[in-house]
């Protein structure tokens, strides 16, 4: 956990100062959320409204991407720096730098959530005026999805950064580790927007959390064979 | 027991076999000069021995570990290799403490980076430093961190003649602390001054030695 913790606050450090990540998924999301809202035809008129019901599959769509993006993003620039080499030779087990990875990937993540997630319920009508937004549960949701989707892609991430074609292949191969977390995340979501805390919700939610823990474990034991092999 | 020991090690990197049954033999303590044409190999050798490679074919010990209990040999191993693996957006001093700190180690960086002058860009990001401060900077780490068996890929390339001393001076102390030495390099005059053991690299074998 120590080298976790290294690791991730450098990755803090230097998002920090030169915040190309997060502005390049910020730029990636907004442009996704701007994309669907147009072809879905949507506006911040009363037509929005309309589009209530595909909030969340929007908003979990340009999360689960942009995932993808930051987890790619936090290898590569190791690769750029020619310091992946070196981190894969430090001492102590790897693990740490998987986890150390997904905290640095997940902060700039949950840091992306809090513009990313308003702007898309606004602009598909689930959020303004007689709109009421169970905002601590959705930041639950928020936090064990974007986890998910964090755990997923981070993993994928090391094992497509020695490739050429590494942006193109890390959603591809990650897409099917990243369906269960955007179901759930989307049902969770739209739940909430409908009615506020339920069953249902605790339900998705439950499938969340023992799948990101699923993916964490499973992930941290098997990252020493993807950076050997 | 001997630091290094390496027996019938081929190495093939896509169709290539760069290493052909390399067998080699290094003391504890000892301090060897690896020298040899570009492409002979040298830089795939220390990073086979660094674990950073697997071999194709053959087998090796670290130290009395084998190389394939990678784990093990990285707690003995320090490689600073072709890639300076420094981050060019954070300062040099940050740099070396992210280094230590993933070393589980300490040390005094202010005076490393006092040994190497660079304490007047200590805080400014590497990014704006010259090719021979990236240098001096990754070798400075020589000063900070303590390893049984430390690799070195061309210590003395993009150094003016002052940096070269500092090279020279840094492998001494890592050879003081007790370090073996295993430097690759272009500049026999300079690397045989600390590391008097020869070994030539060609066509994938060490086949020339001597003192």
């Amino acid at each position: 956990m120590r080298t976790a913790l290294i690791l991730a606050l450098k990755d803090a450090q230097l998002a920090g100062r030169t915040r190309d990540t997060l502005l390049s998924t910020a730029f990636f999301a907004g442009l996704l959320l701007l994309v669907l809202g147009l072809g879905l035809g949507s506006g911040l008129g009363s037509e929005a409204a309309q589009l209530r019901p595909a909030a969340a599959g929007a908003v979990w769509s340009a999360l689960a991407l942009a995932a993808a993006v930051a987890a790619g993003r936090a290898f590569a620039s190791e690769q750029e720096a020619g310091a992946f080499e070196a981190l894969t030779l430090y001492p102590g087990p790897h693990g740490g730098l998987y986890l150390g990875k997904l905290l640095g990937t997940l902060l700039q993540m949950l840091l992306l959530s809090v513009f990313i997630v308003p702007l898309g319920l606004l602009f598909f009508g689930a959020l303004g005026a007689g709109v009421a937004v169970p905002w601590p549960a959705l930041a639950l949701t928020v936090l064990l999805g974007v986890l998910g989707l964090c755990a997923s892609s981070t993993f994928y991430a090391a094992i497509t950064v020695n490739l050429r074609a590494r942006e193109a292949l890390l959603p591809a191969l990650a897409f099917p580790v990243l369906v269960p977390v955007v179901l759930a995340s989307v049902q969770a979501t739209r739940y909430l927007l409908q009615g506020g805390w339920s069953p249902e919700v605790t339900t998705w939610l439950g499938f969340l959390a023992l799948f990101d823990l699923s993916v964490i474990v499973i992930s941290t034991l098997l990252f020493p064979f993807v950076l050997e092999n | 027991m001997p630091a290094v020991q390496l027996r019938g090690i081929w190495l093939r990197l896509g169709r290539d076999a760069v290493l052909r049954g390399l067998d080699l033999d290094v003391a504890a303590g000892e301090a060897v000069t690896l020298l040899g044409r570009n492409g002979a190999g040298k830089s795939t050798l220390l990073r086979l021995i660094a674990s950073a490679l697997s071999a194709t074919r053959g087998e090796g010990r670290i130290f009395g570990y084998d190389l394939t209990d990678r784990r093990s040999v990285r707690d003995h191993v320090h490689l600073l290799g072709h890639d300076l693996g420094l981050y060019p957006d954070l300062t040099p001093r940050e740099n070396l403490a992210f280094s230590l700190k993933m070393h589980g180690q300490n040390g005094d960086i202010a005076a490393a980076l006092e040994q190497a002058d660079l304490t007047r860009a200590a805080d400014r990001r590497v990014r704006f430093l010259s090719a021979g401060m990236k240098k001096r900077l990754t070798l400075t780490r020589l000063a900070l961190l303590a390893r049984p068996l430390v690799l070195i890929d061309e210590p003395f390339a993009n150094l003016d003649a002052e940096g070269r001393e500092l090279a020279l001076n840094l492998m001494r102390g890592a050879r003081e602390a007790g370090s073996t030495l295993i430097v690759a390099a272009h500049e026999p005059e300079l690397s045989l001054r600390v590391a008097p053991r020869a070994l030539v690299l060609e066509a994938g074998q060490l086949t020339e030695e001597g003192r």
